[in-house]
């Protein structure tokens, strides 16, 4: 019996991949932290700290904030930055588009640990040879 | 007088604070190709239950991707266009 779902979802969601590591998946836990966390700072680089706005852009908040406390911090950045410099055009759109397509692909992350979290623990209590959970994709 | 203030009066480029300048808009173009790359690896990365083909899989899924979107790019081209 391994750890319980809540705590491996919780802990893919404050640092991406950190759910597959504890799970033992250690290479896709680096895969996905590699790949996530690089991507929503090419994002915050590209718009600046503008690009996560909790205040005037909740919808794209709501996604990008899955990608952990990171998205708190820079919005928390982003309001103490007086005077503000408001990032507008192409960049914005592609610093919001970035950032929060990496909060959403972690929220698929935190999915597939949390129902991997599920089968581990089920087929622990099961006798050998019960049923095959195995993926075929 | 704080670092934030300081140098905004500067003028000077923060990293991650300012935006970076894009004066030509085609670049942004090609900022879709790590995005698509970054999506497909991650989905991947996932659905895989073997990592030995994932480099290959990933390419193809990004290649699936793009072509998707090149379609699409040219069939609303000629919808707004003609339509």
């Amino acid at each position: 019996m391994g750890l319980p779902w809540p705590i491996i979802g919780a802990a893919a969601w404050v640092f991406p991949g950190l759910g597959h590591f504890l799970l033992g998946e250690r290479l896709r836990g680096i895969i996905v932290a590699c790949t996530l966390i690089p991507l929503f700072l090419a994002g915050v680089y590209i718009g600046g700290v503008d690009v996560v706005d909790r205040e005037k852009d909740r919808l794209w908040f709501a996604g990008q904030v899955l990608i952990g406390p990171t998205a708190l911090v820079v919005d928390y950045v982003r309001s103490s930055n007086k005077p503000p410099n408001h990032s507008i055009g192409r960049v914005n759109e592609l610093g919001t588009l970035y950032s929060a397509l990496a909060g959403v692909m972690n929220l698929l992350v935190i999915l597939d640990v949390v129902g991997r979290t599920e089968e581990e623990n089920t087929s622990s209590v099961e006798p050998p040879g019960g049923v095959d959970r195995r993926r075929t994709v | 007088m704080t670092w934030f203030k300081l140098t905004a009066y500067l003028g000077v480029h923060r990293s991650f604070i300012d935006p970076v300048e894009m004066h030509d808009a085609t670049v942004a173009i090609w900022l879709i190709i790590p995005l698509i790359v970054a999506v497909s690896l991650i989905y991947k990365t996932l659905k895989m239950q073997n990592l030995k083909n994932l480099a290959l899989e990933t390419i193809k899924l990004s290649g699936y991707i793009l072509l998707l979107i090149f379609i699409a790019a040219v069939a609303l081209f000629y919808i707004v266009k003609y339509a």
